[in-house]
Order: C-alpha cells, then sequence, then structure tokens
C-alpha cells in the first residue's frame, strides 16, 4: 500500500467531500474522535499488516502525523 | 468450620488460565480444594499459573479452542487422563474493537467462534459418556457487554450476549442430568486484556469508564470468587443465572 492509498482509504473512512492530502488538522476533520482512532487502527491492520499503539496515535496533530506513524512512503 | 465454597477433590476444567481472570480462578479453585485442569494455548504461561496452585493433581493442557471440532474429543481425552469433570469454566475469549466501518463478517465470526462456539462445544464435550461426573456445574464467563451496549464492540458485545441466551438453554437441557449451567458477567476488571483496551483511550475517556463504575474497577478475584461459587454446592439450587459482578456498573 502506498501513501496515497492509504490517504484514499482514510478519506473514505471519514466520509470526506474532498480526499484527505495530509496537512489537515485532526482537530478540525469534525468527526476525528475514539471510533475514529479504532477504525483506523483496524485499517492499518488489515490492509497493512500494521499494528498501530493507539498511544501514539492520539499525540498524532496531522494526517500526516498518521500516515508517519505507519512508515508508508509515496508512490515511487 | 464449614466452608460451603470448598471443593474438595473435584476435577475442574479451566479455559483461558494463562492470564487474568482465568488465571485468578485456577488459583481461588486450587485453595478450595479442587484438582484444576489449566487450558490455554500457551504451555508456558499455563505452565507459569501451574506453579501458582495450591495442592496436588492439577495439569496443563494446552488447546486452540478455535479448532472447535476438536473440542468435544478433547474433552474425552482429558476425562481419560485425570476423571469426569464435576466443573468447567470457559474463560478464554477475544476482545474486539471493531466499529462498523470497518466490522465484516469474518471478524464478527472469529469473535463468536472463540468466545461462543467453543462455549457449546465445551459443553457438547462434557456430555459425554465418562466426561461429567454427578451434579456438574458449567460457568460461562459473559460481561455487562452482553447486557447493555457500548459503541465499536458490536462482535464482543454480541458474543457476550450470546453466553446467556446458551447458558439459559443449557441450564434447561442440562438439568434432568442436575448439571447446572451459570454464566457471570463482570464489569471492567484489572487484568492484562482491560491494559490494552486503556491504551487506546485517552485520560479523560479512562476516568469516566472508572467514574462508571459506582464501586471502582474490578479486581479478578471479584470475578473469580462469583465463579467458585457457582461451582460449589453453595449454589446447588442455582441454574440458568446471570450473575453480575460490576461495581454498581448495570444498576443505572
Amino acid at each position: 500500500m502506498t501513501r496515497e492509498d492509504l490517504l484514499a482509504e482514510l478519506s473514505e473512512l471519514l466520509e470526506r467531500e474532498t480526499p484527505l492530502t495530509g496537512p489537515e488538522l485532526l482537530s478540525e476533520l469534525g468527526n476525528w474522535d475514539s471510533m475514529a482512532v479504532l477504525s483506523f487502527m483496524a485499517l492499518v491492520d488489515d490492509k497493512c499488516g500494521i499494528t498501530l499503539a493507539p498511544t501514539n496515535i492520539v499525540k498524532c496533530v496531522t494526517v500526516n502525523d498518521l500516515i508517519a506513524l505507519t512508515g508508508i512512503r509515496e508512490k515511487v | 468450620m464449614v466452608n460451603p465454597m470448598a471443593l474438595p477433590d473435584r476435577v475442574v476444567l479451566v479455559t483461558g488460565a494463562s492470564s487474568g481472570i482465568g488465571r485468578d480462578t485456577a488459583v481461588l479453585l486450587s485453595c478450595l480444594g479442587a484438582r484444576v485442569v489449566l487450558a490455554g494455548r500457551d504451555r508456558e504461561r499455563l505452565t507459569q499459573t501451574l506453579s501458582g496452585l495450591t495442592g496436588e493433581g492439577h495439569c496443563a493442557e494446552p488447546f486452540d479452542l478455535r479448532s472447535v471440532e476438536q473440542i468435544p474429543q478433547w474433552i474425552q481425552e482429558i476425562g481419560k487422563k485425570v476423571g469426569p469433570l464435576a466443573g468447567l469454566v470457559h474463560c478464554a475469549g477475544v476482545h474486539s474493537r471493531r466499529p462498523l466501518k470497518v466490522l465484516n463478517s469474518a471478524n464478527f465470526e472469529d469473535v463468536q467462534r472463540i468466545n461462543v462456539t467453543a462455549a457449546l462445544m465445551l459443553a457438547k464435550g462434557l456430555q459425554q459418556k465418562g466426561c461429567c461426573a454427578a451434579n456438574a456445574s458449567v460457568v460461562l464467563l459473559s460481561s455487562v457487554t452482553g447486557l447493555v451496549g457500548e459503541a465499536g464492540i458490536s462482535a464482543y458485545g454480541t458474543s457476550k450476549a450470546a453466553l446467556i441466551g446458551l447458558t439459559r438453554c443449557l441450564a434447561l437441557e442440562l438439568a434432568p442430568q442436575r448439571t447446572r449451567v451459570n454464566c457471570v458477567a463482570p464489569g471492567l476488571v484489572k487484568t492484562e486484556m482491560s491494559e490494552q483496551l486503556f491504551g487506546a483511550l485517552t485520560p479523560g475517556q479512562i476516568a469516566a469508564i472508572e467514574q462508571a463504575h459506582p464501586l471502582g474497577l474490578g479486581q479478578p478475584r471479584d470475578v473469580a470468587n462469583a465463579i467458585a461459587f457457582l461451582l460449589s454446592d453453595a449454589a446447588a439450587w442455582i441454574t440458568g443465572s446471570v450473575l453480575v459482578v460490576d461495581g454498581g456498573y448495570t444498576a443505572r
């Protein structure tokens, strides 16, 4: 999975009208709550086989921070 | 002095005995005189539990309860090895926090498989010839989430509610054989599992959960006591019941 794929999956998860690009503040997304955190954890586990620590997720400020946690990079 | 919860030389199988409530239940039962058969997937962790039991006659029987079709045969082998079971406690289970958007049928069925289907097959195994002692007692570990809802845990909550239904049906079906079936519904208990759950929450959310339990969060021994009671002769006239052990969580 690439960074672009993950952004697309996250955009769909959060029911965005416009796709996420990265710099967005999680606090301003409107529906970034505890359910969203759980959903993101499950998404990354299902699609990438990566287990994220929730204590690290809650420290994230932007969408880019979330992507960085996964270690997933842009499509080359 | 009479101990109404004594379990002298009664053979009791405890699943999920590697940790948490299952482990503490096994320890308590050994103190009450039972001969405990410890079940779990991890032999090393079962051996650790075994080393903490009181008395003799205990053993560890590693088994993966996800192999549900093999459970009755496994019970039969245990029966041949240690004698008929006077008690069966199903503490093994998985927790699942998957909101609906990321929950699919495979996730859902995986949870039901070990939490519910395994319980059914354990009871089925117990009913085989030579496997069940007279006046046996089965205790299934449900949860308050089987009684009240909580967002994000549909699979888990469903499985715990299913155990309540299973308890009631089996209680009626097995009453002619004088086998009692009950379940315990704990609130949030401090275990390794709950520590993992807390890792997903903010301090504010954790405080809210603690405040929702009027008597505070529970300890494994709080639940083990209830399980031991239901296994014992002190509960000889109790079957098909749900014993809520939750510090007042569901009293609201």
